[in-house]
């Protein structure tokens, strides 16, 4: 039964998503959060001339305070620093293995979607398979693939992560170009003798770009807290806040309580990732408000 | 006013506004509607989607949406306000003295439980029975509403059963409890149309057989000319027609009801002429109250009078209500 | 890689898809004798060959006689798997640098030759896999452990599997407990206070990597108040910290699953028409929306279950457990192939056997499914 007997207006479906995504607050200002904190850990170390590797044996597990606002580590090294440079590593993290898995989960996903039929049962087969194997596994054996003396450095993490986390979106773009490749507008430019490539790009691309998006930045996240979870094993970054969170687990012991150790890397870890989530469902309700 | 006197009306609307909450405005769903059903009648309500019927019914069930609200009138069964009823009193009362049955029989059966669960769930719990006795009885429900070998459909799951079977399910858990009134929101509009002429015959046969009154709501003129004894013409949430049937389809008074009439396929049309449909969109609800009557920018009789103020309803013969200012003679 | 390697993955994958396109019918028969070579293999560690066999007839039976057709779709699927996950493995392993033998004291060519063949661990990978599948079907053994020298993996991991299986599992019923009640209540009454706190709760259990959970559970529940020991196994009050850590990320996507669920069953027509029936509300939400708002929840139990064991990695690291989960990571870093594979092995068949009883559990739920199948 419906109450709204007006005409309907004509909007785009895009334009539709943009007024529903600026209509949720939560999501917006998980965007200007993001972003903020984004600015932040790539411009203040530089503009503050804070320094996060020279150590000052003198100043050891120092109270936050006004010299050293988040305090000081083991080594006497200044915290604010190392927070907000490992926030540089964490974020570029997050994005490039999340293209990385763009790129090989739309590429993988259209191939399956658009030629369907036994290419398309092949290529799930194997996303099948790939789903049952514990995805720490992977990355831990991928990791091992790069030499001992590339430990620390972050391609190697942007690739296993990478390689990893594109099951999802594979899934989720052949499944969408699976049905647009019946809708009726495909159809039509096919009849019409637009090639492949043209139907592809004029066509399918377009419409799978907003799901893509959404999940997209609902995998930042997940990757920043793979990427924690592998310097929590010694397999991760040389400074990221994963690095810095797994560090302050370490001296938890009963004697003396170095809270800032822990929670200022787990503070801004948390709030982003949240942010991003937040951001990501606001975009998956814009974009396909009856999907989840 | 031509009204049944107060004994034989079984149901009594008396002004019945809903109102829905929407995002940034409020719809005005139902408006001021009135009516009774007498006992053993059927009462057809025909209007296009969004003109209030269904919001109607579930006001009278008190079943709205959570954004729904009740604002005016009353609801009476049998001579009680059912809208002051608390809540548990409206429950023993749903299923047992008021039944309903929906459009799509598809989404409308619970498609995790068995078609028994579901039939027997009213009997068990308004009548006190045991699930044996409740089974025997809904199984002799099943057979009496046309579904072949009815003990052995208790355990099938809807989706195994086809569209007709299932609103025949629907009506039979209806009835399971002998309800004194029965209220058919669009019980065909999903079926195809052999099986919708089954199903209107099997509820004018029921009808007959125990007495019982329904409210019939239909998009479908077609459907109330078969079956109702009095139909309901509802338009942008008010009543724009009330009339017994016959008289209606003899001679339609509003100039809305006429155009439904013309919008029907005919079988004496010429062939090659084209279907008639009206013209435009029906109005929004959500604008406050109307200025001018709400049929005007789509009438083909319209003029001056009926951009001045919205018309009421008014006495036009015999048991017939219309709301229209022009001139009787001038509709043909 | 070389082409034996790429040939011999493409056939892998060529496998798992020709299985998917089997009839119905030899669905039936090979995924039933797929299923004897499983129970098989797992039996005669335990019952002897015999015993093994016994077993393995006993379940292929079984399968063929009353198996549902997608239980017998899984285990047709899973045989190719397991061969194609320890071939990925063994490639992966290969292809990164260092070996067995770098960090011992090898003195010459001919010590680490003769240490490669005793150990089965020749220099290319394709026939490290043929011996390493051949130990597998003809003696039932992973093999030995190169680090742990004179052990065999079965050996080192026997005692590990019960404790990785008892933490994962009371985590998946934490999870599963905590996130269907928070979710489900969030779920009925949308926008409530209720449903704040629930959404708030999820969200916060999805942005904090498990460890630091831990390590906070640690700092009070251990250090603070001393109810629960830091670390190490024993008794039951050793698997609480670990279980609750590892299951709250879980409990905080189910809630969020359960409350979609609930959300969207409860505005189905079917619902509407309990209500016209008189049906109290409690018995509305219990035995008409519940079945239906538990589906997304059940069919992510499987993905849970294998999220599960990798974040066991990381607790068992944080509590000192010793668990599969140490084994494979000390396998992984040490080289020692054998460890890795016998732990991928183990892991792959538990989240197997779990994604059965999860197929299990979704076609009891939902009778379409059933009738589908």
């Amino acid at each position: 039964m419906t109450t709204s007997t007006a005409p309907a207006r004509a909007e785009s479906p895009r334009a539709r998503a943009w007024r529903r995504l600026r209509k949720n607050h939560l999501a917006g200002s998980g965007l200007v959060l993001v972003a903020g904190m984004a600015l932040a850990c790539f411009l203040l170390p530089s503009l503050l001339h804070l320094d996060p590797t020279t150590t000052h044996p003198a100043l050891r597990h120092q109270a936050p305070s006004a010299a050293h606002w988040f305090g000081t580590d083991g080594l006497g090294r200044d915290y604010a620093a190392r927070v907000l440079t490992g926030g540089q590593t964490s974020l570029l993290v997050g994005l490039v293995a999340t293209l990385t898995c763009v790129v090989i989960g739309v590429f993988y996903g259209a191939v399956a979607g658009y030629y369907g039929g036994r290419v398309d049962e092949v290529m799930m087969r194997f996303v099948d398979f790939m789903y049952g194997v514990p995805y720490m596994f992977l990355v831990i054996l991928i990791m091992l693939m790069f030499s001992e003396s590339a430990r620390g450095d972050p391609v190697p993490v942007f690739v296993a992560l990478g390689l990893v986390e594109w099951l999802t979106m594979a899934r989720v773009v052949r499944g969408q170009v699976l049905t647009l490749r019946e809708r009726e507008f495909v159809l039509a430019a096919r009849l019409l003798g637009a090639s492949d490539a043209r139907v592809i790009a004029r066509h399918i691309v377009p419409n799978v770009l907003g799901i893509v998006t959404v999940y997209a930045t609902l995998t930042v996240p997940t990757v920043i807290i793979l990427e924690s979870f592998l310097s929590f094993l010694g397999l991760g970054l040389k400074l990221s806040w994963g690095q810095l969170v797994s560090e302050a687990v370490g001296v938890v012991n009963p004697v003396a309580v170095y809270w800032w150790l822990l929670a200022f890397p787990s503070f801004f870890l948390a709030v982003t990732l949240l942010c991003l989530n937040y951001v990501g469902d606001g975009l998956r309700d814009a974009v396909d408000p009856k999907g989840r | 006013m031509t009204r049944a006197p107060e004994s034989e009306a079984l149901l009594r609307v008396v002004e019945l506004t809903t109102e829905f909450l929407g995002d940034d405005a409020t719809v005005r769903a139902v408006d001021h509607v009135s009516f009774d059903v007498k006992k053993g009648e059927m009462l057809g309500i025909v209007g296009e989607s969004g003109s209030g019927k269904s919001a109607t019914s579930l006001s009278i069930m008190r079943l709205l949406p959570p954004q729904g609200r009740v604002t005016h009138g009353s609801v009476e069964l049998a001579g009680a306000n059912l809208l002051a009823l608390p809540e548990a009193r409206m429950r023993e009362l749903r299923g047992r003295r008021v039944a309903m049955i929906f459009q799509d029989p598809m989404t409308a059966l619970n498609p995790y439980l068995r078609v028994g669960e579901q039939l027997i769930e009213g009997a068990v719990l308004h009548l006190g029975m045991s699930r044996a006795d409740a089974q025997t009885r809904a199984a002799a429900l099943l057979d009496r509403v046309r579904i072949p070998d009815a003990r052995a459909r208790l355990r099938s799951y809807p989706h195994e059963l086809s569209g007709g079977m299932r609103q025949r399910v629907m009506i039979a858990m209806a009835l399971l409890c002998d309800p004194e009134l029965l209220i058919a929101d669009e019980p065909t509009t999903a079926l195809d149309v052999t099986v919708q002429a089954q199903i209107l015959e099997l509820l004018s046969e029921l009808r007959r057989e125990r007495g019982l009154s329904i409210l019939l709501i239909t998009h479908d003129l077609g459907v109330v000319a078969t079956t109702c004894d009095r139909v309901l013409v509802m338009y942008a949430g008010r009543v724009v027609e009330l009339a017994p049937a016959a008289e209606l389809f003899a001679r339609p008074l509003h100039p809305y009801t006429a155009a439904l009439m013309q919008s029907l396929p005919r079988l004496d049309a010429k062939p090659g002429a084209p279907l008639e449909s009206i013209a435009g969109m029906p109005p929004r609800l959500d604008q406050g109250p109307f200025r001018e009557c709400s049929f005007a920018p789509r009438c083909r009789f319209v003029h001056d009078a009926c951009r001045v103020a919205d018309p009421p309803l008014t006495e036009a013969g015999p048991e017939r209500l219309r709301r229209c200012v022009l001139p009787l003679e001038k509709l043909s | 890689m070389s082409a034996v390697e790429v040939g011999a993955i493409a056939a892998g994958v060529g496998m798992l898809a020709g299985v998917a396109w089997l009839p119905p019918k030899a669905t039936r028969v090979i995924g039933s004798i797929f299923g004897g070579a499983l129970v098989f293999g797992v039996a005669r560690g335990g019952l002897g060959v015999t015993g093994g066999v016994v077993a393995g007839a006993l379940l292929a039976v079984l399968l063929a006689r009353f198996g549902p057709n997608t239980v017998l779709r899984r285990v047709t699927f899973l045989l190719p798997s397991l061969l194609l996950l320890v071939f990925v493995t063994t490639l992966l392993m290969y292809h990164a640098p260092g070996s067995p033998f770098a960090g011992e004291k090898v003195a010459t060519p001919q010590v680490e030759a003769a240490l490669r063949a005793h150990f089965g661990i020749p220099k290319s990978a394709v026939e490290f896999f043929w011996i390493y599948v051949r130990r597998l079907v003809v003696d039932g053994s992973l093999g030995p452990s190169v680090k742990v020298q004179g052990r065999m993996v079965e050996t080192l991991l026997r005692p590990a599997l019960p404790v990785s299986i008892a933490l994962g599992l009371l985590s998946l019923v934490l999870a599963a407990a905590f996130g269907l009640a928070l979710g489900i209540r969030a779920g009925l009454k949308p926008n409530s206070a209720a449903d704040y706190v629930a959404t708030g709760l999820s969200a916060i259990g999805l942005s904090l990597p498990s460890f630091v959970i831990g390590a906070i559970l640690i700092v009070i529940f251990s250090l603070k108040l001393g109810w629960l020991p830091v670390a190490g196994w024993g008794d039951l009050r050793h698997l609480v910290l670990p279980a609750v850590t590892l299951a709250l990320p879980y409990a905080a996507y189910i809630a969020r699953l359960a409350r979609g669920g609930t959300i969207e069953v409860m505005s189905q027509d079917f619902i509407r028409t309990a209500r016209a029936k008189g049906v109290p509300e409690a018995a509305v939400v219990l035995r008409h929306a519940l079945k239906g708002a538990i589906l997304p929840v059940v069919s992510y139990l499987g993905p849970a279950a294998a999220g599960i064991m990798t974040g066991s990695f990381v607790v068992e690291t944080l509590f000192g457990i010793p668990g599969m989960g140490q084994w494979f990571v000390r396998g992984a870093i040490n080289r020692d192939y054998s460890m890795v594979l016998g732990t991928a092995l183990v892991y792959a068949s538990l989240v197997t056997a779990f994604n059965l009883v999860v197929d299990l559990a979704y076609a009891w739920l939902d009778p379409r499914v059933r009738s589908d199948a």
